[in-house]
């Protein structure tokens, strides 16, 4: 933000005063001056006639004595008049650098006004300036309320109602996305659960029919009776499990356990879960890259189990039936663990990046997932005092980073990290 | 100390550079008698003025600084105004003793003859002993006007101006600015030195007799 048009303004605004101030000093000097030397006439051919105009009345006086008096008195003024003339004739360079002096001192006053009018100018852009950068700042990260508090009617001043006026409107328009989105996400866990329990009840319905069928007779014999009976029963039964699982599901969800944190070595730990499915995903080469010795974290071992599960499912799952490749990654830092889990798959559609954690938001077909498996395991790691964070770059695939604190007697530490965090 | 002193003038420098000065101090009763060369009133820049009607004057400063004891200070001061009406010069001299002396003079020959012979008490009688051996510091500055003509100058200026500006047609009355102005111009009406001498001059004691020297 470069504030040029305003300070150009104001600096034509300063120059036209300055030329103002000094044109009017230059004008009411030259009247002085002007006025003052021909009033005075202090040119050698007047002081000239002057004299001469003595000499005459003393002549006058001389030819005609019964009028002395007033020659006399006629030479008198004329030689007061001389003489204040040869006194300015003296003081003529005195005066004109009186003047000059007077002059350069008014120039050097509106010069310095001048300069000092445009510095402290400067300064007050520079901190009205500073206010809109923070307001701008305070806008990027999304706050719906700035006050720049800047009224003035310049371009700064504008700029900065304009800034308070886009952060209102930005703040509507998150306010009434943020209704729709969570809508949309409730219209979306509906349309999912009523799939996913439609499916097995209807199947249950048709067991169920089939079973009247059945009852109302069919002219089996009874061990043919009761074989079917079993077999429709068993079905009903199949498709209440589902329901049950479905139910299951969401009462875990809802009713999530809070995590027993031990100290685990977590290198040993992501190996161990590589090894134990290996046979679950065939078409997955699960690579683990741990630093030599151990890293240990206090998680809680079966819930970071579920989050790796999850996580290795959605890789399978974007991988597809091509072989594919997952690497988990153990990364210590000073304050925290990095577990980074990255594939090799078609990666996560943008159009549900920004909600990729929250509940029923899947890119699966309905029926294939509940939305479910991301929210949870980021809850996981937000309980356990980490995070869960896609990590966005070029590189192909999906990218999660398990963030966890690390406690591994390093106690000392922990605050110096809390600090640094901040 | 009640004795017969020469103070001999030695020419060290001088502002102008005409005729070597020829000053001589004689002592009469004790007092420091300061004569002042002839070859001042025939400097161009003096010469021109002296029939401006204006009245020239000649200001004399005489300053001691011995080795022991406080600086000694005295002066005199000389008047000349040509009064053309009459065609004569008026011509005024007070010394440090107060004494004032009035001339009135026909001609320039008697101007100069009045200047040769002009004697003039520079410093008293008391500061004079145990002055054998001091250096003097001589200054003779010569003024076109006298102070009582720059002032009526000044009043004469300002109110000119005053009158200049209320009397032209079209104009406003003269505000603080003109004003301040005026005061300005007319604080800058002020003798300039037509000429200014420095001599440097030693005491030297002489019984009874007077020596000149150059």
């Amino acid at each position: 933000m470069r504030p040029r048009t305003s300070t150009s303004w104001l600096a034509l605004v300063w120059l036209v005063m300055s030329v103002l101030l000094g044109c009017g000093g230059v004008v009411v000097f030259h009247r002085q001056l002007a006025g003052a030397w021909f009033a005075f006439g202090v040119h050698p051919d007047v002081l000239a006639l002057l004299e001469q105009s003595m000499e005459d009345q003393k002549l006058l006086a001389h030819d005609r004595p019964e009028e002395e008096q007033r020659f006399r008195q006629r030479f008198e003024a004329t030689r007061e008049t001389l003489n204040r003339l040869h006194i300015l004739s003296h003081s003529r360079s005195a005066i004109i650098r009186r003047y000059e002096l007077v002059l350069l001192g008014l120039f050097s006053g509106t010069v310095v006004l001048t300069g000092a009018g445009y510095v402290l100018h400067q300064r007050r852009s520079e901190t009205r300036l500073r206010g809109l950068q923070r307001a701008l700042t305070e806008l990027s990260l999304g706050n719906p309320a700035i006050s720049v508090g800047d009224r003035r009617r310049d371009t700064i001043g504008r700029i900065a109602g304009m800034i308070e006026q886009t952060s209102r409107v930005m703040g509507a328009d998150r306010r009434r996305l943020a209704a729709l989105r969570h809508l949309e996400s409730w219209q979306e866990a509906a349309r999912r659960q009523a799939h996913e329990m439609r499916t097995p009840l209807t199947a249950a319905r048709i067991e169920l029919r089939r079973l009247g069928e059945l009852v109302a007779g069919s002219g089996a014999s009874f061990e043919e009776l009761a074989t079917q009976l079993a077999a429709r029963l068993d079905g009903l039964r199949d498709e209440l499990a589902v329901l049950e699982g479905f139910v299951h599901r969401f009462s875990s969800f809802a009713r999530l356990a809070r995590p027993r944190p031990e100290p685990i070595d977590l290198g040993v730990f992501v190996t161990e879960i590589r090894d134990l499915y290996a046979e679950v995903w065939p078409m997955l080469d699960v690579v683990c890259r741990v630093e030599t010795g151990p890293v240990v974290a206090m998680v809680d071992r079966d819930m970071l189990r579920q989050v790796l599960v999850n996580l290795l499912e959605n890789s399978a799952l974007a991988i597809g039936d091509r072989p594919g490749e997952v690497l988990i990654e153990v990364v210590p830092t000073p304050c925290e663990v990095r577990v980074d889990v990255a594939d090799d798959g078609s990666g996560v559609d943008p159009a549900i990046r920004d909600r990729l954690f929250e509940p029923y938001v899947t890119t699966r077909p309905v029926g294939q997932g509940t939305g479910l498996g991301l929210a949870v395991s980021k809850k996981i790691l937000l309980d356990h005092g980490g995070d869960l964070e896609l990590i966005e770059d070029d590189r192909p695939g999906a990218r999660f980073r398990l963030v966890l604190p690390r406690r591994d007697g390093r106690q000392d530490e922990e605050g110096a990290c809390r600090v640094a965090e901040r | 100390m009640r004795a017969t002193l020469t103070l001999v003038l030695l020419s060290m420098s001088v502002a102008v550079a005409h005729a070597q000065p020829v000053v001589v101090v004689e002592p009469e009763q004790g007092r420091g008698i300061l004569r002042l060369m002839p070859a001042i009133l025939h400097d161009p820049a003096v010469a021109r003025e002296l029939r401006s009607g204006l009245t020239n004057t000649v200001v004399v400063k005489v300053s001691a600084s011995p080795e022991h004891g406080a600086e000694v200070l005295g002066g005199a001061r000389i008047e000349i105004r040509y009064e053309p009406w009459d065609e004569v010069y008026l011509t005024r001299s007070v010394g440090i003793d107060g004494e004032l002396h009035e001339a009135s003079l026909d001609s320039d020959d008697a101007l100069q003859s009045w200047w040769s012979e002009l004697e003039l008490c520079v410093l008293p009688a008391g500061d004079l002993d145990g002055s054998s051996g001091w250096m003097l510091d001589v200054e003779a500055t010569v003024l076109p006007f006298s102070s009582s003509e720059q002032h009526e100058a000044q009043v004469w200026f300002t109110r000119t101006v005053a009158d200049a500006e209320t009397e032209r047609p079209g104009t406003a009355p003269v505000g603080g600015h003109a004003r301040v102005l005026d005061v300005l111009v007319a604080t800058s009406i002020r003798r300039p030195a037509l000429m200014t001498y420095h001599w440097k001059a030693q005491v030297e004691e002489a019984e009874g007799a007077t020596k000149d020297l150059d």
